[in-house]
C-alpha cells in the first residue's frame, strides 16, 4: 500500500464511485425502461379488453329486447335441423288455403354444399286449375323455412292440370361453440337489417302445444 | 470543551508543497467528484420519476383490470342474448350467402306469357329447369300458331327461343316444342 503513488491514492475513491455510479444508473435506467414499456404494453392491453367488453354490452344491451324474436325468425327460416317437415307442414298448409291437392310427396336429403349448408329436397304432385297453382307456387316464395323451385312439370289434360313440383329446401346445423366472452360482437349492420326484415314477413309453421293432463282416477275401470 | 473539541477535528496539511498533486490532478478529480453529485442527482430525480410512473401505471392497469371484471360479470348476466344475437348473426350470414345462390329468376313466374291466354293454342306439357322452360303444344289453325308466335316475340323474358320439334297429321292439327332460354 506504501509503493502506490499518493496520486492514486486520492484518486481512487472519487473515480470508483463515479463509475459505480454510472453503472447503477445505466443498469437501473435500462431495467426501468423495459418494466415501463412491458407496463405500458399491458395497460393498453388492458384498457383495449376494457373497451371490447363496454362496446359489448352496448351492444348487448340494445339488442337485449328483440333479439330472441329476430333469432327466431332467423331460424324459421334456416333451420338447425333437416327441414323435411317443417317445408311439408308450410305446403300442405299452402296448398290447403289454395283449394288444391298435394299428393306424392317425397323427400331426399342432399349432400353438404360449401358455407355449411346442407340440402333437403321435396318432391310432390299437385292438382288443380292452373291460375290456382301458380298462386300456390307464388306462396311458396314466402314461407319459412326457405324454399327454392329446382323443377316443375306441367301436364295438361282438360280442365284441371296436374303438376309435379321438385323443391330445395337448406338448412344448417347450429354452431357448437360461442366465442370467447373477450371476443368482441358487433350488432347488425344494415345488408343483414334488410335480410331479418324481408324473412321476417314470411310466414312461418305455426305449433299448437299441448300440455300433459294431469293424471286423474277412473272411477269405473271395468266399466263400459 | 466546545472550543478545544473544534481545535482538535481541524485537518492540517503538514506536507511540504512540492509534495502535494499537481493542480491539473486536482482539478480533474474536482471534476469527478462535480459529475458524480450531478449523476446522483439525476438518478435520484429520473429514478424518483420513473418509480412514480411505474406505480401510476400498475394502478392504472389494476383499475382496469378490475372494471373489466365488472363488465364481463354484466356480459355473463346477459348469456342468453349472447347466445341469440351469435346465433342470429350467424344465421343471418349463411341466409346472406343463400339469397345471393339462389337469386336467380323462378322459370315459372317468367312463363306466364306462354301459359296464360293463347286462342286456339293447347298446350300438352311444360317443364322448368333453372334458365329453361320447355314446352310441347298444338293447334288446328295456322293463323293461331301464328298469333302465337307473334305474342312470344316481343316478350322480354326470354333470351333464345329455340323451336324443338314441328311436325303436323290432318287427324291432330300442329304439334310443335319450344325450348326457352330465360334472360
Amino acid at each position: 500500500m506504501k509503493n502506490i503513488p499518493f496520486i492514486l491514492k486520492i484518486a481512487v475513491k472519487p473515480l470508483l464511485v463515479l463509475t459505480l455510479l454510472i453503472t447503477v444508473s445505466l443498469v437501473g435506467f435500462s431495467k426501468a425502461f423495459s418494466e415501463i414499456g412491458s407496463l405500458r404494453q399491458e395497460s393498453e392491453k388492458a384498457s383495449k379488453s376494457e373497451n371490447v367488453l363496454k362496446s359489448k354490452l352496448d351492444v348487448l344491451s340494445e339488442s337485449q329486447a328483440s333479439v330472441a324474436t329476430d333469432a327466431n325468425y332467423a331460424v324459421s327460416f334456416l333451420p338447425g335441423e333437416n327441414s323435411a317437415l317443417l317445408v311439408l307442414y308450410q305446403l300442405r298448409a299452402g296448398a290447403a288455403s289454395s283449394g288444391l291437392l298435394l299428393s306424392d310427396f317425397k323427400v331426399g336429403f342432399g349432400t353438404g354444399e360449401a358455407g355449411g349448408l346442407q340440402t333437403t329436397s321435396v318432391s310432390f304432385d299437385i292438382e288443380g286449375p292452373l291460375q290456382q297453382i301458380l298462386d300456390f307456387v307464388n306462396l311458396t316464395k314466402n314461407i319459412a323455412p326457405n324454399v327454392w323451385i329446382a323443377k316443375t312439370e306441367l301436364n295438361f289434360s282438360g280442365e284441371t292440370l296436374q303438376a309435379t313440383i321438385d323443391m330445395i329446401s337448406y338448412w344448417s346445423a347450429f354452431p357448437t361453440k360461442m366465442p370467447a366472452l373477450t371476443e368482441a360482437i358487433t350488432s347488425l349492420d344494415n345488408s343483414e337489417k334488410e335480410i331479418l326484415a324481408k324473412i321476417s314477413s314470411y310466414s312461418r309453421p305455426s305449433f299448437v302445444s299441448l300440455t300433459p293432463a294431469a293424471p286423474r282416477e277412473n272411477l269405473n275401470p271395468f266399466g263400459e | 470543551m466546545a472550543k478545544i473539541n473544534k481545535f482538535v477535528s481541524r485537518e492540517i496539511n503538514l506536507l511540504p508543497p512540492d509534495l502535494g498533486p499537481n493542480a491539473s490532478v486536482l482539478r480533474l478529480l474536482n471534476l469527478a467528484k462535480k459529475a458524480a453529485v450531478a449523476i446522483g442527482l439525476m438518478f435520484f430525480i429520473f429514478g424518483t420519476l420513473f418509480v412514480g410512473y411505474i406505480v401510476f401505471l400498475r394502478i392504472q392497469i389494476q383499475a382496469s383490470v378490475k372494471r373489466a371484471e365488472g363488465l364481463k360479470n354484466s356480459i355473463t348476466a346477459l348469456e342468453s342474448t349472447e347466445q341469440s344475437l351469435y346465433l342470429l348473426k350467424e344465421r343471418i350470414g349463411k341466409i346472406k350467402s343463400l339469397l345471393a345462390k339462389e337469386a336467380q329468376e323462378d322459370p315459372l313466374a317468367s312463363s306466364s306469357s306462354v301459359l296464360i291466354n293463347h286462342p286456339g293454342v293447347t298446350l300438352a306439357q311444360l317443364t322448368t329447369s333453372p334458365g329453361k322452360i320447355n314446352i310441347s303444344a298444338g293447334s288446328q289453325k295456322t293463323g293461331d300458331l301464328n298469333s302465337f308466335f307473334e305474342k312470344l316475340i316481343p316478350d322480354d323474358n326470354y333470351k333464345n327461343i329455340k323451336l324443338t320439334s314441328f311436325s303436323f297429321s290432318p287427324e291432330t292439327g300442329y304439334s310443335f316444342g319450344l325450348e326457352f332460354d330465360l334472360k
